[in-house]
């Protein structure tokens, strides 16, 4: 049998053994119970939080089960009856990683009822979010098998359930971390701050939630965080691969953990250099929202607004549909003196709205003095422009309340920069949310049902 | 087909397997026989690729054990001690397919085959089972099936019978001789079964503290073995091998077994014993082959 097709036998066999055991089928419908109240809890709130959860946070645990990967088969004595077979070790291993990535096929599967309620009601817009956080799910499912297998095999034998909990237990830090550390890291002195914040890249998840920018720190750059995951996911597999092929055999430890030490300090060296890997800079947008924001600098108050029709009167546009809208910039002058400003260049982009133009230069611009106590001086420039609504950021779940679409506006006059985060209201189709509980008990109703029906094949 | 020279492995420090020289000639029943923790699994784990010597070698139809593992893996057929049937929710034919395919063979051709030696072991009755039900007799014969359907050049069998009932151990034996006879397969057999060593071999290795004490066909075996009950039996073996009274001895309870090279009356070697200060309270000549083989585990 081919290298490759070995490889893949491997890996499905093991994914049908996942798939196949009461655990594994208790999992799931733990899963999908669990996706189905953070669909029902986030999806009217913010539909990236449900993306993120749901891509992010949840594929992470399949830690559990990489952990408990090559330990299980040990102490079940089939690694002892496999390598009897012609079956090399880096095939058994590669498999092993393969199977995880399949096990998060078939969570990806699951999702799929979640995903179409998003599109449908949320704007086909998200389809490319999805796209690119399956993306992220994946890299991230890379990470936690590579790391997952490499101490899996190091725990040698008789400890399948303690390996487990090994795994459950860091999944719970690598889910809750990310999302805490940042602001700690940030809190801390500049140069702390930075060495912290690359390290955090070391997380996938880290790495996604810059590159998708959900946050409100978004990373000017998401690449360096990209770069860093992949360094870290290829260094785990060759580090664990080598460990497992130069000291284990199928039972175990074939020497003693002592000289394997001098490759696992090697490659922890590896690790800790990769901060080396240009930092990430973010960009922190103002945790307000609203069709106007205004920002305060070189003695001139900056504000954005974007006014669509329904400010005018009219209904909130729906999806699809361009409408025609006006970007004003107003700057408020409180000084006795005028203010010149040289150049002005106001740009937004949107992956809720398409707008036909994004961006706009004005100046040199003299902003009048303050004419009376209660009254300071001002200018102001309109651009017309045309956008049309592609996604809204939740799931409409009340009749007349209608949702929006986020606009982060980025304003710089003679080089100092400012940022807006407005947002646009649109209408979209009311979703009936108790919809989930249906398409819940579908799920599980399947995986369970394929489970105690489950009739063996005829010999 | 299978030689070892010094083979040898240690669990830290302690030699399981000590300096191991054999050879098994092609198409013989090679039975492999020691007490509990004399090494003899750690051999068929050594020879069976899935642990990787300390030092000496091992070949399996010429080819190195750790070195050209994949080679060996290709041409034998292995059960191990404690293999517990690691996936428990499939039936035994889908057991079978994923060990046939991994072999492999083409799945259409091997269903055959499988359903054959499902037949042959038994288990039809029980092919639509989980595997994970079955009794320990059953698993021991769905592992049989595993084994022969490879149709090895080598089993490397370790207790293959402990589990099955005396017709079922007779069915397997009958199966290993025709097996052996009519298929040229070498057979290693690991088992604490004298009863089996006698029925199926035709050359033995007797495994003591990790190291060879016999080697040779069953008629080889010395034919003068002495039950001695003394008070004190280790240190009766012990006396008996400082002073070369007995090519071999070991201790079962109150018991001392002596192997001689020439054949001795019982009465001879009480005297030999009185000479060097030992007084014995019984002293018989034992005949049945499972004491002969005593005096050298």
């Amino acid at each position: 049998m081919k290298a490759v097709s070995q490889t893949a036998f491997l890996a499905l066999a093991d994914l049908r053994r996942q798939l196949g055991s009461p655990h594994s089928a208790i999992s799931f419908v733990g899963s999908i119970v669990f996706v189905g109240f953070l669909f029902w809890l986030l999806a009217s709130f913010s539909i990236d939080h449900f993306l993120n959860a749901a891509f992010l946070m949840v594929p992470i645990l399949i830690l559990a089960p990489a952990t408990a990967s090559i330990a299980s088969d040990r102490d079940a004595g089939y690694a002892s009856i496999l390598f009897t077979y012609p079956v090399t070790a880096t095939r058994y291993y590669a498999a092993k990683f393969l199977a995880l990535h399949l096990l998060l096929g078939v969570y990806l599967l699951l999702l799929v009822p979640f995903l179409a309620i998003v599109v449908l009601y949320g704007g086909v817009g998200w389809l490319g979010e999805i796209a690119i956080m399956a993306g992220w799910a994946t890299l991230e499912t890379s990470f936690v098998s590579a790391l997952g297998l490499f101490l899996s095999a190091s725990f040698g034998r008789r400890a399948a359930t303690a390996s487990v909990y090994v795994g459950f237990g860091l999944a719970l830090i690598f889910v809750i971390g990310p999302w805490f550390l940042p602001y700690y890291v940030m809190a801390m002195p500049p140069d702390t701050a930075s060495l912290g914040m690359r390290v955090l890249h070391f997380s996938p998840m880290m790495a996604a939630l810059d590159a998708t920018g959900t946050g409100l720190l978004v990373a000017e750059n998401p690449l360096p965080a990209l770069l860093a995951t992949l360094a870290v996911v290829v260094i785990l597999v060759a580090l664990g691969l080598l460990v497992y092929r130069r000291f284990q055999s199928a039972e175990g430890w074939e020497v003693g953990r002592a000289k394997a030490a001098p490759v696992v300090a090697l490659g922890i060296v590896l690790l800790l250099a990769l901060p080396v890997i240009p930092g990430v800079s973010y960009r922190e947008f103002p945790d307000s929202y609203g069709t106007q924001s205004c920002v305060m600098a070189s003695m001139l108050q900056y504000c954005v607004s974007f006014e669509t029709p329904q400010q005018l009167g009219s209904p909130p546009p729906s999806l699809g549909s361009p409408i025609h809208a006006q970007m004003v910039v107003s700057l408020y002058n409180d000084q006795p003196v005028n203010v010149t400003v040289g150049k002005i260049v106001v740009s937004w982009s949107s992956r809720f709205i398409d707008f036909n133009v994004t961006r706009a230069e004005f100046g040199p611009v003299e902003v009048p003095a303050k004419l009376a106590p209660d009254q300071n001086g001002a200018a102001f420039f309109r651009l017309n422009v045309t956008a049309v609504p592609l996604q809204v950021r939740s799931l409409p779940i009340y009749e007349g309340l209608p949702e929006y679409a986020l606009i982060p506006m980025e304003l710089t006059a003679d080089g100092t920069r400012l940022l807006f985060y407005n947002e646009m209201n649109v209408s979209g189709p009311v979703f009936e949310r108790n919809i989930v509980w249906i398409i819940v008990g579908l799920e599980a109703a399947v995986v369970l049902g394929r489970r105690l029906t489950r009739r063996p094949r005829k010999a | 087909m299978i030689e070892t020279v010094g083979l040898t492995r240690a669990y830290d420090g302690l030699r399981a397997v000590d300096e191991l020289t054999l050879g098994v000639p092609k198409g013989s029943v090679f039975g492999f026989l020691g007490r509990n923790g004399a090494g003899k699994t750690t051999t068929v784990k050594m020879l069976s690729t899935v642990l990787r010597p300390t030092s000496g070698t091992a070949t399996v139809g010429g080819f190195d054990v750790w070195k050209e593992a994949l080679k060996v893996r290709s041409i034998i057929g292995v059960i191990g001690e404690g293999t517990e049937l690691a996936r428990p929710f499939w039936t035994p034919m889908e057991y079978l397919r994923f060990f046939s395919r991994l072999q492999g063979g083409s799945d259409r051709n091997a269903r055959a085959d499988l359903r054959d030696w499902l037949a042959r072991l038994g288990l039809t009755a029980h092919a639509a089972r989980p595997i994970g039900g079955f009794s320990s007799g059953m698993r021991k014969r769905l592992e049989l099936c595993r084994v022969f359907s490879r149709h090895p050049e080598v089993l490397l069998l370790d207790e293959p019978t402990k589990e099955l009932d005396i017709p079922g151990k007779r069915e397997i034996w009958e199966l290993l001789r025709k097996l052996a006879t009519q298929e040229e397969v070498t057979l290693f057999l690991c088992t604490h079964d004298a009863a089996e060593i006698q029925a199926v071999c035709n050359r033995i290795a007797i495994l003591r503290r990790g190291k060879l004490s016999f080697e040779g066909t069953k008629d080889e075996l010395p034919k003068s073995v002495i039950r001695i009950e003394v008070e004190s039996p280790d240190a009766t073996c012990a006396r008996l091998e400082e002073a070369s009274l007995a090519v071999s001895s070991s201790v079962a309870g109150s018991f001392v077994y002596a192997a001689f090279r020439d054949r001795k009356e019982p009465e001879a070697v009480r005297s030999e014993l009185a000479s060097v200060g030992i007084s014995c309270r019984d002293v018989q000549e034992v005949d049945a082959f499972d004491e002969r083989v005593l005096a050298f585990l």
